[in-house]
């Protein structure tokens, strides 16, 4: 049995050289921060998962054709990559308008998601549906920062030429995102959920 | 000793953390840093997986585009 090696750089060397498993390891380090990145964006789990799969096969072919720059690290890369996916998506559905089912589910996706009823799932959904509510209800400049900050782990540096501001307005615009959730969520009565907040 | 902070200097800190950085925080500021955590913390419990339908079509494609083992 062969050992996984540790860091990303050194699990995308093992897959490249044909170790499968590399991948997988790499996938599944990755796989939460990717889908978490593009539901914020897309809020639709359906879209979110078919993203996430263009997104990682994206990665793999870039990969084997040996275009991936070791000297980036692969989360802050596919995080982009998904970022990008999902602006695209808009910009397609823009184009394409989709048909909905009457529960919200696009039509192409409706016999996808029957293996997912177990209670700790559903717990998850209601928690990641009243996250999302909360964090639209957040100022755009906030939430965009906010997204960036803590899902794509872009650093304070990276958003502020990305959005062509001083850093100590990017930083200003995560405060007064922080606060105002924590506003929200004290408002909800979810300061106290022990459930919310993991030691 | 303590010096004063600024609230950017929290933020940065909350994801960029310098060494010896909440050494520095005076009572107030070592609270409102809790209070910023605790919403960091709640926003790391949103994460959420995908599938097992999805990772595995990814994962088949992983196996189909690898080059063969080296021994």
């Amino acid at each position: 049995m062969s050992k996984i090696p540790v860091n990303d750089a050194a699990l995308i060397s093992a897959y490249i050289q044909g170790d499968s498993k590399a991948f997988e390891t790499l996938l599944n380090r990755s796989k939460s921060k990717v889908y978490t990145t593009i539901y914020l964006i897309v809020k639709d789990r359906y879209i979110a998962e078919d993203l996430l799969q263009e997104t990682y096969i994206k990665a793999v072919d870039v990969i084997t054709n040996g275009k991936y720059n070791e000297e980036g690290k692969f989360l802050p890369w596919i995080v982009r990559i998904a970022h990008n996916m999902a602006i695209d998506h808009f910009r397609k559905e823009k184009r394409y308008p989709k048909i909905v089912l009457d529960d919200g589910s696009p039509l192409w996706n409706s016999f996808q998601f029957s293996e997912e009823s177990s209670e700790d799932k559903q717990l998850k959904e209601d928690l990641i549906v009243n996250i999302k509510d909360l964090i639209k209800k957040l100022p755009d400049e906030q939430r965009e920062v906010l997204v960036m900050r803590h899902y794509e782990e872009l650093s304070f540096q990276e958003i502020a030429d990305l959005t062509q501001v001083s850093i100590n307005t990017a930083l200003g615009r995560m405060r007064y995102a922080l606060i105002n959730l924590r506003k929200m969520l004290e408002k909800q009565d979810l300061a106290y959920d022990k459930k919310l907040y993991p030691k | 000793m303590t010096k004063n902070s600024t609230p950017n200097d929290l933020i940065k800190n909350l994801y960029e953390p310098e060494i010896g950085f909440q050494q520095t925080l005076n009572e107030d500021e070592k609270q409102e840093f809790a209070r910023l955590k605790q919403v960091q913390n709640w926003l790391n419990s949103a994460y959420t997986e995908p599938s097992e339908r999805s990772i595995e079509k990814i994962l088949e494609h992983a196996r189909k585009s690898k080059k063969p083992l080296a021994h």
